[in-house]
């Protein structure tokens, strides 16, 4: 039955592009974090469905959809010569096949995040691309949440139906993910258009939201506790009342630690035992192989370079004369990229976050106190802060190269986009040509309070 | 069971977002501008606009609501 209702939804938004193009766009966010080839195999097994979604998505925009593309910002330059230095990478590779292999997915990945700034444009498509990548995570984030709030879930339980570390299969990034998706939850909860009813917008991103504190806990992961942490201390920089918030902040965070489980506490009580714990030590180790790695070829040594790796391990009770490790992945985005990428693959994905993080300021230092766009203030530094989090988890676990990194680039440059096709003056047409009608005054939306031209 | 219920709500939710979308994606302007993405003008010192600095002492400030110059949406439709 399952199988079927995915189907549906699968087939609903691949159709969905007749009807506005960028519905297929969607489908694609959707299907990059749903994974229903995974979940409805039955029927989806057997079929490319992200290179069918991705191809549908391509011809709706050339077709039906080629308005007001974007300016040639950095995000697309930056985004092309990463693309570029991929693909030279390969030439390089110290592991060829397994190299391909991971730039086959990577460069999908760069490729659609710079397609997604010329489908996304307006107030109501920016909004669509988020819920429709939060709603295909929601599937596993929703379902480990609810079964962390009722076993308290423990490190290492299999809580998805993913096969093996398959997207939010692996817990660390299962953890880093959910913490994430909170601010924009909770904007979501004050600012979407998409779900009309308040009564249903309200309850649903709130329990999303709560749900993916759960979910953190039910990962065991100790990478969630740091993005926890540094969520908080966003909220606390911002707030106005420091004093009030840290309480708050305090009293959620006493709060988790009564109602989390006691495995739980262990696990997180091992995070200053890092000498003697086997994952921590071992992601130390493989960091200072790649340190030596990136002196030794600065360019980097292609996809999977870690694959060559051999670490010696020190004595512990089971191995007391020491044991050897070999092909270790960094588990970490930036030891990731330095053996991968090179230093100047690391300073290209460092130069995306910087550039993306100074659009979002931009586009809210320019909209604070403009109440018609309020939503891109709220949105900026919902996006910023997801980042961030994203950014303090990512020190823990190589996902550099998967989606997450690159809807938020994405986003950030279509939002910093809409605020300047909205603020832009308009440059009247050449003289010969029929100029448009001076706008009447236009009807108020009954949603969001802003004007609108109807189509003609 | 935990799983079903996580599917119905987020492939529900999925359909509310698309169908919500596509309605108001199809009833308004592809791209809508806000009535007022320029705020009001302050008055005296410091009066600026959106995308622009201070208003320099002795300029003329900027265009009042409604006597803007006709728009025409990005694309050159």
């Amino acid at each position: 039955m399952s199988d079927i209702i995915i189907f549906l939804a699968y087939v609903g938004l691949l159709l969905g592009g007749l009807a506005s193009p960028f519905v297929t766009s969607m489908g694609y966010l959707w299907v990059d974090s749903f994974y229903p080839q995974y979940l409805g195999s039955a029927i989806l097994g057997g079929v490319p469905v992200a290179a069918v979604m991705g191809a549908g998505a391509v011809l709706a925009y050339v077709l039906m959809d080629r308005k007001s593309p974007p300016r040639m910002g950095m995000f697309l330059i930056l985004s092309g010569t990463m693309i570029v230095w991929m693909t030279a990478s390969l030439t390089w590779a110290v592991r060829p096949d397994a190299a391909f292999a991971k730039w086959d997915f990577a460069v999908k990945t760069v490729v659609f995040s710079a397609f997604l700034p010329f489908v996304f444009r307006s107030r109501v498509q920016i909004e669509a691309m988020l819920l429709a990548h939060m709603l295909g995570s929601g599937m596993h984030v929703i379902g480990v949440g609810i079964k962390g709030a009722l076993t308290g879930g423990g490190y290492q339980w299999r809580l998805t139906q993913l096969p093996g570390d398959t997207g939010l299969a692996e817990t660390s990034a299962m953890a880093t993910v959910a913490i994430m998706f909170i601010p924009l939850l909770l904007y979501m909860r004050t600012h979407s258009q998409l779900v009309p009813f308040p009564l249903i917008r309200k309850t649903f991103f709130t329990c999303y939201a709560l749900l993916c504190i759960t979910c953190m806990i039910a990962t065991g992961a100790r990478t969630g506790i740091v993005c926890l942490v540094v969520l908080g201390g966003l909220y606390w920089v911002q707030s106005k009342q420091k004093l009030v918030s840290f309480i708050a902040i305090a009293m959620l965070a006493v709060l988790v630690v009564i109602f989390a489980p006691d495995r739980w506490k262990e696990r997180m009580g091992s995070i200053g035992e890092y000498k003697t714990d086997t994952s921590a030590l071992t992601r130390i180790k493989v960091w200072e192989w790649a340190i030596g790695f990136a002196k030794d070829n600065p360019m980097g040594g292609g996809f999977r370079a870690y694959e060559v790796n051999v670490l010696h391990m020190p004595p512990d009770e089971w191995n007391p004369e020491g044991w050897i490790q070999r092909g270790r992945a960094p588990h970490s985005t930036w030891f990731e990229l330095l053996t991968e990428m090179g230093w100047p693959g690391t300073f290209l994905f460092l130069s995306l976050i910087g550039v993306t993080l100074w659009s979002l300021y931009r586009v809210w230092k320019r909209t604070r106190g403009v109440e018609e766009l309020r939503w891109c203030h709220d949105l900026a530094r919902a996006l910023a802060m997801a980042l961030v989090v994203l950014m303090a988890g990512s020190t823990f676990i190589g996902i550099g190269f998967k989606s997450w990194y690159w809807i938020m680039f994405a986003a950030g440059f279509t939002l910093s986009e809409y605020l300047r096709r909205v603020t832009s003056p308009v440059k009247p047409l050449p003289g010969f040509l029929p100029q448009p009608p001076v706008a009447a005054p236009r009807p108020a939306l009954p949603v969001g309070g802003l004007a609108v031209r109807r189509r003609t | 069971m935990v799983d079903v219920f996580a599917l119905l709500v987020s492939l529900g939710m999925l359909a509310l977002v698309t169908f919500t979308a596509i309605r108001l994606d199809r009833t308004r302007e592809w791209f809508e501008r806000p009535r007022n993405a320029n705020p009001p003008p302050k008055v005296g010192a410091g009066a600026r606009m959106l995308g622009r600095g201070p208003t320099p002492p002795g300029a003329r400030p900027p265009a009042a609501p409604g006597q803007q110059r006709p728009t025409r949406f990005p694309g050159g439709r």
